[in-house]
Formats: structure tokens, sequence, C-alpha cells
């Protein structure tokens, strides 16, 4: 994995409490905040021995999508 | 109040190997040393030793000795023996024993904790999926590269930093406390001084700590000698004496589902501490807290009453409270920053030398009561030990 990179912890809108270890991307990670919204987007990776693979990542919400997104 | 029958235990032998970066031997070989020594420390003799414990035992990834191999290799007639990783820390091991000695199970538990860490991280560094069987979420953050404890402890730093004002600079004063006290401890691994400055400019693995937020990967094995206080008068030493332990977890006990990053679970251990004696945070001369990594050491402080929630970082701030002639002693003998990392051992090892009187150059004068904490994420452990039976 290229540095630098951003991990983080997102808890989602849809159910309290309910928090991911994931990667923020589609910002410069100086301007990841705790306590951004953000949105989910699913990163495709190929891999020889089961295909496709979907991995949830997280980008800055425009602020439409949900409310209170919550970066821990 | 509860009966407290860790009062019943005391602390009558300590050993420590050899700690290096590239000692060339094996794990059962330092644990053999340190567990001898430990032996000899108390007077004692192996076929007074009838209680066996280590953490984490055959499971560790790390290496080290098994308790098999230990009782064969001293050929010890056990009438208790215990070891496993899952418990309250690192501090398992000697709540075992300090139970089995309440218990009747055994009068003198011989106690070790062996790291191979060095040697592994040289052959390769640490095996992500060997932390993955003792850390089964770890699973779930390996495709965010988010690899080991660096990276989750990183997480609950930068919480401090954002809820508290937090700074790298309060974080360094616990890494140059710990350097120097190391300077007055020939067994450190890192005794040259080291500066703010030498700190800050050091790489960054994982914002916001740096390479000397870190402790030091090393080899070595501590033991020490878990005994009934009626078995204990008239040892070598004068024995330290468990005041209390503080074995709670209230809390998720997982790296990423913890709902509040800077009260982790070494939180419910040390209050579940001090629900079980009358001593008071103010009554503590030496807290040898956990400094895997730095944050860890601000938390325990915390955890530990010495201060308020979100306050340790101007607790600790310009490192005088912390120092040696401080109100507060850390780290005394480098901590795991700068003596290495004997994984939660090397402070009760330091906490009974300083409550002996005999920490040399680095005794804090008529030290009475010491505070221990292992760990201080998901699973932590807290331990008070006083002086004289």
């Amino acid at each position: 994995m290229a540095v630098p990179y951003v991990v983080a912890i997102v808890e989602l809108d849809d159910q309290e409490a309910l928090q991911l270890t994931t990667n923020i991307r589609g910002c410069a990670p100086d301007d990841v905040e705790i306590g951004m919204p953000v949105r989910v987007v699913f990163e495709r990776h190929e891999r020889p021995d089961t295909g496709s693979v979907y991995v949830p990542v997280f980008i800055p919400s425009t602020g439409e999508e949900g409310r209170d997104g919550n970066n821990r | 109040m509860a009966t407290i029958g860790e009062r019943s235990a005391c602390i009558v032998g300590i050993g420590k190997s050899a700690v290096g970066r590239a000692l060339g031997r094996s794990g059962a070989d330092l644990t053999l040393e340190a567990c001898l020594a430990a032996i000899d420390d108390a007077g004692l003799t192996r076929s007074d030793i009838d209680g066996l414990a280590t953490y984490p035992g055959g499971a560790d990834y790390r290496g080290g000795a098994t308790t098999s191999q230990v009782q064969d290799m001293l050929r010890l007639d056990l009438s208790w023996h215990h070891g496993g990783g899952e418990g309250p820390g690192q501090l398992a091991a000697v709540v075992a024993a300090a139970v089995a000695v309440h218990a009747g199970l055994a009068r003198h538990v011989l106690v070790y904790r062996t790291v191979m860490e060095a040697t592994k991280q040289a052959g390769g560094r640490r095996q992500g999926a060997e932390l993955v069987g003792h850390i089964p979420e770890a699973r779930w953050f390996r495709p965010f590269g988010s690899a080991n404890a660096t990276n989750w402890v990183a997480m609950q730093a930068q919480r401090h930093f954002h809820d508290y004002g937090t700074t790298r600079e309060q974080l360094a004063a616990v890494a140059v406390n710990a350097r120097r006290n190391a300077a007055r401890n020939p067994a450190a691994v890192f005794r040259d001084p080291l500066t703010m400055q030498d700190h800050l400019s050091s790489r960054m693995i994982s914002t916001p700590l740096c390479l000397f937020d870190c402790d030091v990967p090393v080899d070595g094995s501590t033991a020490l000698v878990v005994s009934h206080r009626s078995a204990a008068a008239d040892l070598r030493q004068p024995p330290v004496r468990i005041e209390a332990l503080g074995t709670a977890s209230r809390r998720r006990p997982s790296w990423d589902q913890m709902r509040d990053l800077t009260a982790p679970t070494i939180f419910d251990a040390c209050a579940h501490l001090w629900g079980r004696t009358d001593l008071k945070p103010g009554d503590v001369d030496v807290a040898e807290v956990y400094d895997g990594f730095t944050i860890l050491a601000l938390l325990a402080i915390e955890a530990l009453g010495f201060c308020s929630r979100g306050e340790s970082g101007p607790f600790v701030e310009g490192g005088t409270r912390i120092a040696l002639d401080g109100e507060l002693p850390i780290g005394t003998d480098g901590g795991q920053l700068s003596a290495g990392r004997l994984h939660g051992y090397g402070y009760i090892h330091e906490a009974c030398l300083q409550l002996r009187g005999a920490a040399g150059p680095r005794q804090v004068p008529g030290a009475q009561v010491a505070a221990v904490t292992n760990g201080a994420g998901p699973v932590a452990g807290a331990m008070l030990l006083t002086a004289g039976a």
C-alpha cells in the first residue's frame, strides 16, 4: 500500500455504534478531520484465487448523502 | 469491602535475563536464566517451587518457552501450573499466581514472561497471519493497511489530540523522561541521551506516533516468585506485597469497536483496583505505567486517577512531574521505550526493586507504594504493590 494513506474508524449512520476500520480516500491526508462526514465507495480488487473483491472505503461526503457522518 | 485475596500473595524474588536486540540465544535459554535468577534472588531452590505460570505460554507467536519446557528444564515438582494469553493483559499470569497462592494450590509460584520480538522481527518482520491468530479482528484491519498496534494506537492518540489538545511534545516528554532514566540503568537497551528535538525529528511511523513514541522490541525474559505471605517472611529479600489487583473489563474489548478510543479497558482495571484498597492515587510513590507507546502512558496516568481525563498531556509536559525526583516518577528504569519491551514484566521487576530500596542510582527515595499497569488497548490490568510484609 502506497504511503501516505489514512486509516480511520468510521461509524455508520445506519446503525449507532457499528464501526468499521477503513481508509479515507478522495482527499489529501491532512484534510481528513475527526468528525467529518464521509460516504462509502466500493473499491474493486482482482485476485487470482477469488476473482473480484469489493473493499469498502470512504470519501468525503458532500453533505447531502446522509446526516452527521461520523469518522471517529 | 469484599475479600481481597490477592493480599495473601507477595513477590519474594525477581530475575531478569540478558536483554538485547541481537543476543543470538534461544527463548528457552533466556527463560532459564531469568527463572534461576528469580529463584536465587528469593533465597529458594528449585525444589521449593510448586507452582508455575506464564503469559501467554505456548500460543505466543513471538516465541519463548512453554510451561512444560520450563518445568522440564528445571525438573520442577508442581502442584499447580498455568499458561495463557487471555486475561487482564500481560498481568494475567501474575493474577493467576496470586489466585493459586490464595487458594492454597501452591506456595511458591514461579512466574515468567519471555519475549523474542527482536529475533522475530529481524527474521522478516512480524507476520500478519500470526497476529490475526492472536487478535482475530485484525483480519478486518489488514485490507486497509492497519497492520499492527502502532496503527491502532495512533488512532487513540489522534482522538486524544482532537478531544483534548494533546501535542507531540507532550508525548515526547514521556520518551525523553524514559531515556533519562535509562541512562541510570546499565541493563537498558537505549541509554544515549534523547532530546525533544531528536524525538520530534525521528521518522513518522503512524501519525502522530513517530519512531521514539514506540517502544523497542527486544529478546529477553523476566521472572518473579509469587509466594504465600506465610511463606515469605524469612526469605532472602524483603517481600513486596500485592495490595490490590485490577482485572475488570467492562467495555467492548476490540481495537475498533471500543466506543471511546481515549478511555479503553485500562479505565475499568484501574477503577477496579482502587475499589480493592484504602490507598489513594496520592499514596503512590512510583508509577510503572505501560509505555509500549507514549500515548498509552498518558492514558494509564488518567486511568489511575493521577489527573482528570484529558489532562495527562499538561500533566507530563516538560517532564518535571514524571521525573525521578518529581511528584509521580514513571518509567524509572527506562520503561519499554528505552529499557526494552519485556511486555509488562519489566515494570513489575522495576517496581519490586524500587520498593526494596534497591534501584541504585535511579532509586526513588522512600518508595513504599508502586502502581503497575499492563496494556491500554482492549485488554489491560493493574496492580498496586507495597513494601514490606
